[in-house]
């Protein structure tokens, strides 16, 4: 909202400060004052205010806190018409909704020379950001910078009758507003209209057709007390804001109503001219008067963490225009009309008291706090593991949107039940529905590195994924890692290994041996990869694991992708112990087995397993090798076999002829 | 008599044990020197009856070609495989493999640890909230002006992604009685997105419920916070403001950190202060939606933007780059 200093200082013709300060001051009693800027030889100020200080919202507002800054007596209100012999008219407005309108007073005013111009206001409202449109208009826009009542003017020729009713409007009622868009109107909007039509959506915006032009004569003056709920939604549906309804919508003073119609009568007549024809206060159901409230001296100090004298209480709500009487320690308030309705309780004096106090005059005091609060969630222990673990194998965490394009959640597989979750009213369609899988969000993210010259990626993320189960109206969120990775990482010279499938696994198995946890890897058909394995622990399926489809053809190597879900770790952690080594030495073997390629290392494994004798401590892949002296089509697999005791050194003789029985095994096997 | 072939095989084992210059040496001057071995032979050659002397002179002389021969031999051997192992201190290390964390969740860390060390817990709640616990139980009622200020994304029904994670105090407090301390972080959503903003963010929440819990017990926190992440030398400005949820309100402004000499701070833009969070007391109502008798307990809330803090401390200068996931800006994160 922009002021302008000259004109607050009308209010205030003994303040003698520099705006800088003004403006200052204002801010550390909570008018944010974002700029001072010089505008010929004035200033502007630009305060923002905040939702709750509707009273604020003209200069009138902005001279009350100043008065109460600098401990000044008393305001210099702007003249209105004093005398009013014209009489009262009780035909003149009736009041249909006595609810939505509380209070309403109406002035006609006739013979308004149409030749005359008031360059004054018109200047003020240019400095102040509003174009000047024509005298009238502008005369009601600048009663409302002033004193914060928003005023609306008709044209009389253009009602049908010189009556109006506040009512609300007929469902499919519609109007054509002042800025030219026709508005279709329902029973929860209030409307002013006369006998045949709509002639202002109450308190938001006039109508076109009763709009007062340069040729306007006579004009009937409306400024009332709308109900501020019933602006604000009307407002709301309507998508309309105006300077009228952000006043409104707040809480306007009840008792400004009158007096602004009388201001903008004596504006008329003394830059315009025109003669008072009619006039009618009416009033609907009552705007509920201020409430007392009490405090306690002692209750406040503890509160504020300090004592404040009752002194200098009393002087500070005084000075905001509280009404305050004392008995001992007790305090009884009662807020000005114009406060009524953001200072309902003893908190909202205690901020009153406090911001004129000063925060910045308050101490610093850490509490001192006996013991800890009920402790972490665990998940946040294992989420922070996961981060350190995959950053030190060399991913970067991302963090992406919630939000998805459709698309992803189509093509990627999701690992939680439940349709997806739609936002109703999305930036754009491409952010519309809440992600069910990270891995979407983790290959465009890849896709993005590659754009820029990256020739790897190794991404992870933990977040969540979200679903509605419609038959219980259940939404559920599921907090996910997951990790994508490809590509070559650094130069021959790093000796960096390849981002292989296996080096992948490697680094999602070793993250789960360090709970404790054995994986089993399932290959199936999932959604969004190329080839792909459930991950399961003792049977349950708790993530995915494979090479990704990729769309996007500048990624030109194969993509690996996991997710799992986090929570299911707490679920499966089992307390590691420690297996003591054997003191005796070992054996070792080393036998390579040609096999077919399509033959699996399970099947090698379970072979193994079944025929091994009880000293075959471990055994493992030594390594792969398929190419030049291995016929095609088959593979050469390397195992180490290593011997060895607990109770004590095996002979060389007794292990050779146990492991040949177990090589024969593994032979014939082959051959089969 | 003096058996040279002897000698010869003596050398032979000698030089064959020699894996360094060091030893060579050793050998050298076993052998070579004016103590050596062949030197006191030649010496040697007086006491050699006359007959003898010729054979003698003839085999110590091919002993002695030998021996020089070898240690030549040897040497230049050894010189090559130093020569090959020199390490070249100025060749690059290899690079070592490691990622790096998002500089949202180091700060968000950052934060969980000065309150962890205050005693504080962290809470969390759901991001699919409903109206009752982001805005109702919030204070702020249906067409309650304070909604427009956080835009909000709806769901289906009256479910809507939260606008901030003040809804994680309320079902705290729903959950149980004080003393409360907690510290809730966490991705919000709000229908803005411009270079200021982006239309998910992160938060950490604050929230003290006890009973004689007063405004300076919230300043002190926060000075104590603030000075743990941004440095023991910033101040701090309290400036009232409005939140529905608490009351008093301020808005807390640090002095700028990072204002250096007369240059025109980037960060601050000049103005020495950096608006960094907003606080309060909790609200009575609040605290009456939540079952809690304000008569007995009060309390002191606060929230602040974590992405705007990653931010001002990386220097990044446009909130989209925190959600490109860039490698070349995440790599500098450590
Ligand atoms: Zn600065």
């Amino acid at each position: 909202m922009l002021v302008l200093w000259s004109w607050v200082r009308e209010f205030l013709p003994s303040l003698k400060v520099s705006p800088e300060e003004a403006a200052d001051k204002l801010t550390m009693v909570g008018l944010n004052v974002e700029e001072v800027s010089k505008v010929e030889n004035d200033w502007v100020f630009d305060i923002e205010v905040t939702a709750n200080r509707g009273d604020v919202m003209s200069h009138l507002g902005v001279a009350r806190e100043l008065m109460a800054i600098y401990g000044l007596d008393s305001l210099q209100m702007p003249i209105v018409i004093e005398s009013m012999d014209a009489p009262i008219d009780k035909e003149l407005v009736f009041i249909e909704d006595r609810f939505g309108c509380r209070r309403y007073k109406a002035i006609v005013v006739r013979d308004i020379p149409s030749d005359k111009n008031c360059s004054l206001i018109a200047e003020r409202l240019e400095k102040l950001g509003f174009s000047s449109v024509n005298p009238l208009v502008d005369i009601s826009n600048y009663v409302m910078l002033e004193v914060g009542q928003p005023l609306h003017f008709f044209d009389i020729r253009k009602l049908s009758n010189e009556k109006v009713i506040v009512r609300r409007a007929k469902d499919g009622e519609k109007t054509v507003s002042l800025d030219e868009v026709e508005r279709e109107l329902n029973s929860n909007d209030l409307v002013i209209a006369d006998k045949e039509k709509v002639i202002a959506i109450a308190g938001i915006i006039g109508s076109a057709s009763s709009e007062v032009d340069e040729e306007t004569s006579s004009i009937f003056i409306e400024s009332a007390w709308f109900d501020p709920i019933l602006i604000r939604r009307t407002s709301k549906k309507l998508n309309l804001k105006t300077e009228a309804s952000a006043r409104f919508e707040k809480g306007t003073d009840p008792a400004i109503v009158s007096y602004a119609a009388r201001r903008a009568v004596y504006l008329i007549k003394k830059f315009l001219g025109g003669n008072i024809s009619r006039r009618v206060f009416v009033v609907g159901e009552n705007v509920s008067p201020p409430k007392m409230i009490y405090i306690d001296i002692n209750n406040l100090n503890q509160f504020a963490g300090v004592e404040i004298e009752k002194e200098k209480v009393k002087t500070i709500l005084g000075s905001l225009g509280f009404e305050v009487e004392t008995s001992g320690n007790l305090l009884t308030v009662v807020p000005p009309t114009y406060r009524r309705f953001d200072v309902e309780e003893k908190a909202d004096l205690y901020e009153e008291i406090l911001r004129f106090v000063g925060f910045d005059n308050l101490p610093y005091e850490l509490p001192a706090f006996p013991g800890k609060d009920a402790g972490d969630p665990p998940v946040i222990k294992i989420r922070k593991r996961a981060r350190t673990y995959f950053k030190s194998v060399g991913f970067y965490e991302a963090i992406n949107y919630s939000f998805v394009d459709p698309t992803f959640n189509e093509k990627y597989i999701s690992l939680i039940e439940g349709e997806e979750v739609e936002l109703v009213n999305p930036l754009s369609n491409n952010n519309s529905r809440m992600r069910k899988s990270l891995l979407p969000g983790l290959l465009q993210n890849l896709s993005y590195n590659v754009r820029r010259g990256k020739l790897f990626g190794t991404i992870f993320e933990i977040g969540n994924v979200y679903s509605w189960k419609k038959s219980k109206n259940l939404f559920t969120e599921v907090e996910l890692c997951a990790a994508v990775a490809g590509g070559k990482r650094g130069t021959p010279w790093d000796k960096i290994r390849d981002l292989d499938f296996y080096w992948f696994k490697g680094v999602i198995e070793k993250f789960f041996t360090d709970f404790g946890i054995e994986l089993d890897f399932e290959e199936s058909n999932v959604k969004g990869f190329r080839q792909a394995a459930f991950i399961r622990i003792e049977g349950e399926i708790v993530g995915v694991i494979g090479e990704l489809e990729v769309a996007d053809k500048r990624v030109h190597f194969p993509v690996w992708g996991a997710e799992f879900m986090l929570q299911k770790i707490l679920e499966y952690a089992k307390q590691i112990s420690v297996v003591l080594p054997s003191k005796f030495p070992a054996i070792t073997f080393d036998y390579t087995v040609q096999h077919p390629k399509g033959v699996q290392w399970r099947e090698i494994e379970s072979v193994i397993e079944r025929y091994k004798s009880k000293y075959l401590n471990t055994f493992f892949l030594y390594d792969r090798y398929e190419g030049k002296g291995v016929p095609s089509g088959m593979v050469n697999t390397t195992i180490r076999f290593v011997y060895q005791s607990k109770e004590g050194s095996l002979s060389k003789k007794d292990i050779e002829e146990l492991h040949t029985l177990l090589i024969e095994k593994l032979d014939s096997w082959r051959k089969v | 008599m003096i058996d040279i072939a002897e000698l010869k095989e003596e050398f032979k084992r000698d030089i064959g044990l020699v894996d360094s210059i060091k030893r060579l040496n050793e050998v050298k001057h076993k052998w070579t020197s004016k103590t050596g071995i062949l030197k006191n032979l030649s010496k040697k050659i007086t006491s050699i009856p006359l007959e003898k002397r010729a054979e003698f002179g003839k085999l110590l002389n091919s002993l002695r070609d030998f021996v020089r021969g070898e240690i030549q031999e040897k040497e230049k051997v050894l010189k090559e495989t130093q020569e090959r192992e020199k390490i070249d201190f100025s060749l690059p290390g290899r690079k070592i493999v490691q990622g790096a964390i998002h500089p949202v969740t180091v700060v968000i860390y950052e934060i969980i640890e000065i309150f962890n060390s205050l005693g504080y817990s962290v809470a969390e709640g759901p991001e699919i909230e409903d109206d009752f616990h982001n805005f109702e139980a919030l204070n702020i009622p249906p067409y309650h002006p304070a909604r427009d200020a956080q835009d909000t994304f709806f769901v289906k029904g009256d479910r809507l992604l939260r606008t901030h994670t003040s809804p994680v105090q309320i079902r705290t407090m729903l959950a149980r009685k004080p003393p409360i301390r907690i510290i809730c972080p966490g991705k919000v959503y709000r229908r803005d997105n411009d270079l200021r903003h982006s239309p998910m963010f992160h938060q950490v929440e604050g929230l003290v419920v006890d009973k004689g819990i007063a405004f300076t017990h919230l300043k002190g926190t926060l000075l104590y916070f603030l000075r743990e992440l941004f440095g023991k030398g910033i101040n701090l400005r309290f400036r009232p403001s409005y939140f529905p949820f608490t009351e008093p309100s301020a808005e807390v402004d640090i002095s700028c950190p990072f204002c250096e000499g007369s240059n025109v701070c980037k960060v601050c833009g000049g103005a020495n202060w950096i608006e960094i969070l907003g606080a309060g007391m909790v609200d009575p109502r609040v605290l009456r939606n939540c079952a809690i008798n304000p008569d007995n307990y009060s309390g002191f809330a606060f929230g602040l933007g974590v992405d705007r803090i990653a931010m001002i401390k990386y220097s990044i200068p446009n909130i989209r780059i925190l959600f490109d996931n860039d490698i070349d800006v995440l790599s500098q994160i450590n």
